[in-house]
Order: C-alpha cells, then structure tokens, then sequence
C-alpha cells in the first residue's frame, strides 16, 4: 500500500528553540492515522508541518522531508517549487475550535471554493448541498443559508467547518483535537464522519481522548517532548496490548 | 465590599459618565448661544438660497462658502490620508518586519505627536520652496490644505489599521492560509473586512480631526472673505476659521452669536460625515456578509 505521508528527519525550531526532532514516520492511503502526546509535546506543530502551515508563525525554520501521495503523484512539500498556497488548497485542515468566517453560513461554504477552485454559481452551491449533506448538517441549515455562521452551536460550527474543508475536494485532511470543543453526540457524529471519510482521503487527526483513539485509530504516532517515541498499527501482532501499553503513559 | 473597592467603584462610574456630562454640556452651551442665529441668513446672507446652491450666485453675508471650503477641505484630507493610512497600515501589520517596522512604526508616532500649527508651517514652507524652485507662480490654497490636513490625520488612519490587524485573533489569521488563500486573498477577504470597524473608528477620527483644524489651514490657504473656490488652487473660506476669527475680532454680540451659530454647523457637518462613514461600512460590511 502507498505511504500517503512520508516524514523523515523532521525538524521544526521557533525562533532556534526546536519544538519537533528527527521526526520519521510514514501514514497509509486508507487509513485514519491518531497524533497522540501530552500538551506541549508538538502534536500540533507537526500536523502543521505537513500543510507548511508553521510557515505562518514568525521565526519558524523547518528542515527535513515531507512526501504526499497524492492523486497525481508523489509531491515533496518542502521542495523550492511547491507553493504553499497550492499544497493548502489540497490538504485540508480542520482547527481544534470551530474556526467560521465571520460570516453567513452560505458564504462560508461558497467564498473558499470561488477564491481557491474557482468554482462558483450553481457549480459551487451544488457541491455545497453535497457537503452539508456529507456532514449531516444540511437539514439542520438548509431554511436558514442566510444566517450568521456563528449564530451555530459549537458542533454544528465544526461540521460546517469540516465540510468548507470538504467541499475544496483535499486529498489529505488534517485534523486538530476536531472533538475538543463540542459536546459527546456531536463529537460521535464527527468521529462517524471520519471513519465513513478515511476510504475517501488520507486522515490525521491530533487527539487528546484515550476512548477516541481507540475507536478512530488504525494507526497511532506518539509524541513526546517534540520526539516521535512510539507507533502503533492496527494489523501488528498483539495490537491491543500493544495499544494498551503504548498508551498507558500518555493519557 | 471593602470601602476602597466602593470608592474605586464610584471613581470609576464618576469617570465613565464624566465623557457623556462633558458633551451634553458642550451641546447645550452651543444651542444656548447659537441656536438663536441659526437660520437661512446665517448660512446665505442676503443671497436667496437656491440661487446660492445651484446657481453659485456669491454670497457675501453668510457662512456656505466656509461650509463648502471645510467640506472640500475634509474630502481632499481624506482622499490622501485614507487610502495611503490603511495601505501604511496593511504594511505594517502584515509585511513589516524587525527593525524596519520598528524604525516606520517610530516614524507614524512622531507624525502623530507633531502640533499642527507645524504642518501649517511645513505646508507654508512647501509653497515657498515650490515657488522658488518647480513652479513660481504657485501659491496657498484648497489643494495645499488638503495635502497638510491629509499629512496632520494621516497616523490616526495608519494606526487604527496597524491596531485593528494586528489584534485579530490569531485563529482567524491562520483560516485563510489553511483554506488555500494566498496573503493577498487573505487579507482582502478576511483580515480587512474583519477589521473594517476599527478601521472605520480611525476614519470618523481622522475626519472630525480634518475638519476642525485652525492651525493648518491659516497657514495653507484659508482666508476670511474669499468666497466659493473656483479651483483646486484657489484660496477658500472654512468654518473653523470663520469661528476662530469672529472669536477673536467681534464687535457685537450678535456676531459672537453668528459664531456659536457656525461651530453648530460645524459640530452637524461632521456628525454628517461620521453618519456618511457608518453607514458606508455598515453597506460594506452586508456586502461582504451576504456576497
């Protein structure tokens, strides 16, 4: 099976103070990949490294490789010729609290599509519609487009979030405590939501949850003081008490 | 509640109405004096107003030239302070870097600290340069007003802008890079409508501070029986100068009162513009909303 991630030798320092070392490790098309690690411990600024978002940060300095299998072919994100830009617009991020435009539910979905795809009028509503309908939000908004995305409850604000990422068609997604603002149903519908999403797309999610993880995880990477210090697979022998004692330490 | 916390918290209300109290004050004090002249003679004299406004027949005894002379006075300040103030603003906030932006940042505060009696005589000094150097038969007017009142309003443009990017959630800073938008898009279509009422505060301040400015325009170009401008390089009347020279040389209290009687119509002339920029922001920002 392709490796959907590739890292090797990552190393991420803010203004020289390094938060991430020699990070290597690969993730697999098809599989929903858990960032596990105490706070502090660069969970965040290594899924960051991945969309160059770190970039956006002053006195960032990133060595190392990061490959992404995409559709297309293999892309290096840190070669001189990948736009920032461009690899953003092909590898989705969803934030740990829901992060809407300050604006109508409507335009939220509509204004990413027409200023990164291009795609706009009935084009960019259809796909819209599909994505509302994707994440199950849909019925919730369908007689109220118009109104101020804020005006949503914190779940439904992530799932409008999840599917503005979706409606940009990425091929990698990446995702940041998804679940840590939003009540127990919605983080289940979001949980569902990857789970139904991962044959579709290449997934990495950042958790804070032991129960999370263990429902979610077909792969584990464990972070501890910015280095990678266990991984742990689904399809390894013993994975449960593997899982159980990787774990133990963390939550 | 300890004593010292209610006491605090009295100052602390006393402080908070004191702003209130002092403009309710200040109105009143104004329509007490000025109320009284406040009619069509004052602002056209003897001049039958429409003739006055769509005829441009003179008007000798009234104060509409004055009013007209601020009006374009104030639209030229803003003109060159406006857009170069949010472009200043933008740079610093979102391409600045280090020293540089330490450097410009120093640079916009010492603009903003400088009395304006000096850009008066920056401007004065200007025109006498020009006309020994460039272009000798240039002298004060509209157009040199404006350029000085624009340079005299200009940091309140640039550092509202700066102020208002740069406390913008860093959440909302990193939406639109991670969504695919370039720095560009990013600030067109997120950070500057986020930041547009902070930015508009800075306009309805640097409006008011244009219009009401005496030093600058004593020195550029304002006199007091000029009549309507014919030109961009004509010299003009201005309310404030209006008011500050029947202030300081009325005979009569009735022209005292003519003078309270301007500075009402001074004081509605930019709550005008102040009303014209909220409702300018407010149309934008539905525009933006809904798309």
């Amino acid at each position: 099976m392709t490796a959907a991630v590739s890292i090797k030798n990552l190393r991420v320092t803010f203004n020289g103070a390094a938060v991430l070392e020699d990070i290597t490790c690969k993730t697999r098309c098809g599989e929903l990949t858990v960032i596990v690690g105490r706070s502090g411990s660069g969970k965040s600024t290594l899924l960051r490294a991945v969309n160059r978002l770190n970039e956006c940060f002053p006195g960032c300095s990133t060595t190392g490789v990061v490959r992404l299998s995409l559709h297309d072919g293999q892309l290096a994100v840190y070669a001189d010729g990948t736009c920032p830009e461009r690899l953003r617009g092909r590898v989705g991020m969803v934030f740990q609290s829901p992060n809407v435009l300050p604006l109508s539910i409507e335009r939220n979905m509509l204004l990413p599509q027409r200023l990164v795809r291009g795609i706009t009028g009935r084009a960019a509503e259809e796909i819209m519609r599909r994505m509302l309908r994707r994440v199950g939000l849909f019925d919730e908004v369908c007689d109220r487009m118009d109104a101020q995305a804020a005006t949503l409850s914190g779940g439904q604000q992530q799932r409008l979030c999840l599917a503005r990422a979706l409606a940009l068609e990425p091929e990698v997604l990446l995702l940041d405590e998804p679940t840590a603002s939003v009540d127990y149903q919605s983080a289940r519908r979001i949980e569902d939501l990857l789970l139904s999403l991962k044959d579709e797309l290449s997934l990495l999610v950042v958790s804070h949850s032991l129960p999370q993880t263990r429902r979610l995880a077909d792969r584990v990477l464990l972070i501890r003081e910015g280095r990678l210090t266990g991984q742990w697979h689904r399809g390894q022998a013993n994975a449960d008490a593997a899982f159980e004692k990787m774990l133990s330490t963390t939550f | 509640m300890t004593r010292f916390h209610r006491l605090f918290s009295a100052l602390c209300w006393a402080c908070a109405l004191l702003p209130g109290a002092v403009m309710l004050l200040l109105i009143g004090f104004l329509l007490r004096q000025g109320w009284g002249s406040l009619d069509l003679h004052l602002l056209f004299g003897d001049t039958p107003p429409l003739d006055a406004l769509f005829r441009f027949v003179p008007v000798w005894d009234g104060i509409w030239p004055a009013c007209f002379g601020t009006l374009c006075v104030v639209v030229l300040a803003g003109v060159i302070s406006i857009p170069l103030g949010i472009l200043c603003g933008i740079h610093l906030s979102e391409f600045a870097q280090g020293r540089f932006r330490d450097i410009l940042s120093f640079c916009v505060d010492l603009l903003a600290g400088m009395p304006s009696i000096l850009m008066g005589l920056f401007g004065f000094a200007l025109i006498l340069f020009l006309r020994h150097t460039l272009l000798p038969d240039v002298g004060t007017g509209l157009l040199l007003s404006g350029f000085c009142l624009g340079l005299l309003v200009l940091p309140y443009m640039v550092n509202a802008t700066y102020t208002s990017l740069s406390s913008l959630p860093q959440d909302l800073r990193l939406l639109g890079p991670s969504l695919g938008l370039n720095h560009m898009q990013s600030i067109r279509h997120i950070l500057l409508p986020s930041a547009g009422k902070g930015i508009v505060s800075g306009l309805v301040l640097s409006l008011g501070r244009a219009a009401e400015d005496t030093a600058v325009i004593m020195l550029t170009g304002a006199v007091a029986n000029a009549g309507m401008p014919r030109s961009l390089f004509d010299k003009y009347e201005a309310l404030p100068f209006y008011i500050y020279t029947t202030a300081a040389e009325y005979q009569t209290p009735e022209d005292l009162n003519r003078g309270f009687g301007a500075a009402l119509v001074l004081l509605v002339m930019t709550t005008g513009l102040f009303l014209a920029a909220h409702l300018l922001h407010q149309a934008m920002e539905r525009r933006w909303r809904r798309g």
